[in-house]
């Protein structure tokens, strides 16, 4: 349901900065796929999902989610369909705005905006309700500022906020990677789970190799622009990091020194 | 005669307090660096000054003040949003625009609005009206019911999906378009609001110092950030229905302010001419308070 057909992008063209982001990705995720997507810093991995997002428009290529062309829909057009989790926990949420009002804005996603009393006691119980299921005491905070709640409460929130009106497709662009050990943990089975019962087409970015094949049922990997890699299925189950990075340097021939990637 | 004093200063305040909600919601809750709010407030002033010359009802000067204003908010809005011109920029524009507009709309530098001259403005049937208080108070009340109109239905404003909108482009602008808001639409309807806001601030002012002149608008910003600045000083809410309220008692906490620099100052040596650096001082020290209160206690607690 996602179709992703010659896509391109260069930053800065005809500069001295021009950066070819992304050469000729072709991609196809069915419907209910997780796939993760692991590539060192640069490979484009954020690009892409930023480019599927509407953050960017690309130079070349098509991107169809359930057979609609939002190739050059603006981001805020397409955000009815995509659930986005981003790195920081500042950027998911509004700091100055308190959760059931940052509840309220997500729950809105896709309607138009009126002049009705945006947070209504029904609305407020909805979310409590909700929240509750997430066991963090996060509903019994609703007329906190966002501000006050921890990285990964934030980062909760934010997950919570990306699948509440059911979207089409769920981006997780290293959303526990400023998290500390204890509290990623936390998010990622959170992750696990709310993708498990929503039944979301997830498409996760990671810099952990061993959670790119704990999770998910496909792995890609990205390096300067292009998709070098491709497994799913029992090959994907049966792979470990250390065959991963002997692909990597197979494909590559090269030898992978990043420490982040062998981050266990 | 004090009492005189600070009635004058806490109804120019509460006019004020009009224009500083304006600048509180384009500057504080959508993020917007709008300067073209020295142009918007003598264009309500100019708007209220030619209609009510011309034998209009100044009630209806309100309206139309409003809806002047707000298409100066757009002008601001689509400067920034389309043509991409950065939001300081884009104020500053607008405010140059509207010189030579406000000019225009008056047909010169100034209007004199004089019940002597026959002219019929809000301030002049207050005052006709045979009403058991006198005008003196009765002035003030109509203002500050007016404000308080204002006040509860921004804070209403605040609290709908359009409004939630706008505070969380003002918050969060890649979130809010992450959820679908869109931002421009946003800004647009922020601005207009925020200038109508300042217009009408102007049309009253026009109407209760008895003129409107092109040189109005000058300043204006920085006596609404001001208020807006010192209004949070003074009362430190974190609700928008307490943060209204700030804004306000800051705006006639300033217009107090320089009423008192201008009685006083001249017995502390001080020229008239000064008094753009008193009420500098002044405000710096409102704002300096909580900082130097907190150091007195540390050093207290040392001893």
């Amino acid at each position: 349901m996602l179709r992703i057909r010659h896509l391109s992008k260069i930053f800065f063209k005809g500069s001295v900065n021009e950066n070819l982001a992304l050469r000729n990705i072709n991609l196809t995720v069915p419907h209910n796929d997780f796939v993760t997507i692991i590539g060192s810093n640069g490979a484009g991995k954020t690009t892409l999902l930023n480019l599927i997002s509407g953050v960017f428009l690309p130079e070349k290529g098509k991107i169809k989610i359930n057979g609609m062309d939002v190739t050059n829909l603006p981001a805020y057009k397409r955000a009815s369909f995509i659930g986005r989790v981003f790195q920081s926990p500042l950027q998911g949420t509004a700091s100055s705005l308190t959760l059931e009002e940052n509840l309220a804005i997500a729950a809105l996603r896709g309607k138009k905006k009126g002049l009705r009393l945006a947070v209504t006691r029904k609305r407020r119980e909805g979310f409590r309700e909700k929240l509750r299921t997430l066991g963090l005491g996060l509903e019994n905070r609703l007329q906190e500022r966002v501000g006050l709640l921890s990285g990964g409460q934030r980062q909760a929130l934010t997950i919570f906020m990306a699948v509440l009106t059911k979207p089409e497709l769920l981006l997780l662009d290293e959303h526990t990677a400023s998290l500390d050990p204890k509290t990623a943990q936390r998010i990622i089975s959170l992750t696990k789970r709310i993708v498990a019962e929503s039944e979301l087409t997830t498409l996760m970015v990671t810099h952990n190799m061993e959670q790119a094949l704990e999770f998910g049922n496909r792995t890609i990997m990205m390096e300067e622009g292009e998709i070098i890699f491709d497994v799913s299925g029992e090959e994907k189950k049966k792979m470990t990091v250390k065959e991963l990075l002997e692909k990597f340097s197979q494909i590559k021939k090269r030898e992978l020194v990043e420490d982040k990637m062998l981050l266990i | 005669m004090l009492a005189g004093f600070i009635l004058h200063s806490v109804e120019e305040g509460l006019l004020f307090g009009i224009l500083a909600l304006g600048v509180y919601l384009s500057f504080r809750v959508l993020n917007f660096p709008d300067l073209s709010v020295d142009g918007s407030y003598p264009l309500g002033a100019a708007v209220a000054g030619v209609m009510i010359f011309r034998g209009a009802n100044p009630f209806l000067t309100l309206p139309v003040a409003v809806l002047a204003g707000a298409l100066a908010g757009l002008l601001t809005g689509f400067l920034h949003t389309k043509l991409k011109i950065a939001p300081l920029l884009a104020g500053i524009l607008t405010m140059i625009c509207l010189y030579s507009i406000n000019l225009r709309v008056m047909g010169r530098p100034n209007i004199s609005l004089s019940p002597y001259l026959g002219h019929k403005t809000i301030i002049s049937i207050i005052k006709g009206l045979n009403l058991p208080l006198k005008s003196i108070y009765l002035i003030p009340l109509v203002f500050f019911l007016v404000v308080l109109v204002l006040k509860l239905l921004l804070d209403l404003f605040l609290h709908t999906e359009l409004g939630l909108a706008i505070r969380a482009t003002g918050d969060n602008e890649e979130m809010a378009r992450a959820e679908g808001i869109n931002t421009d639409i946003a800004k647009l309807v922020g601005l207009s609001l925020s200038n109508g806001m300042v217009a009408l601030a102007g049309a009253l002012f026009a109407q209760y110092q008895g003129f409107a002149d092109i040189g109005m608008g000058i300043g204006m910003i920085i006596a609404g950030l001001a208020s807006v600045i010192t209004g949070e000083a003074l009362i430190r809410g974190r609700k928008i229905s307490l943060i209204t309220v700030e804004v306000v008692v800051g705006a006639i906490a300033y217009r107090l302010a320089i009423a008192a620099a201008l009685k006083w100052g001249y017995n502390f040596g001080f020229k008239p001419t000064d008094l753009k650096l008193l009420t500098g001082l002044l405000v710096i020290t409102i704002l300096a308070f909580p900082v130097l209160r907190a150091r007195f206690k540390k050093r207290a607690a040392r001893l």
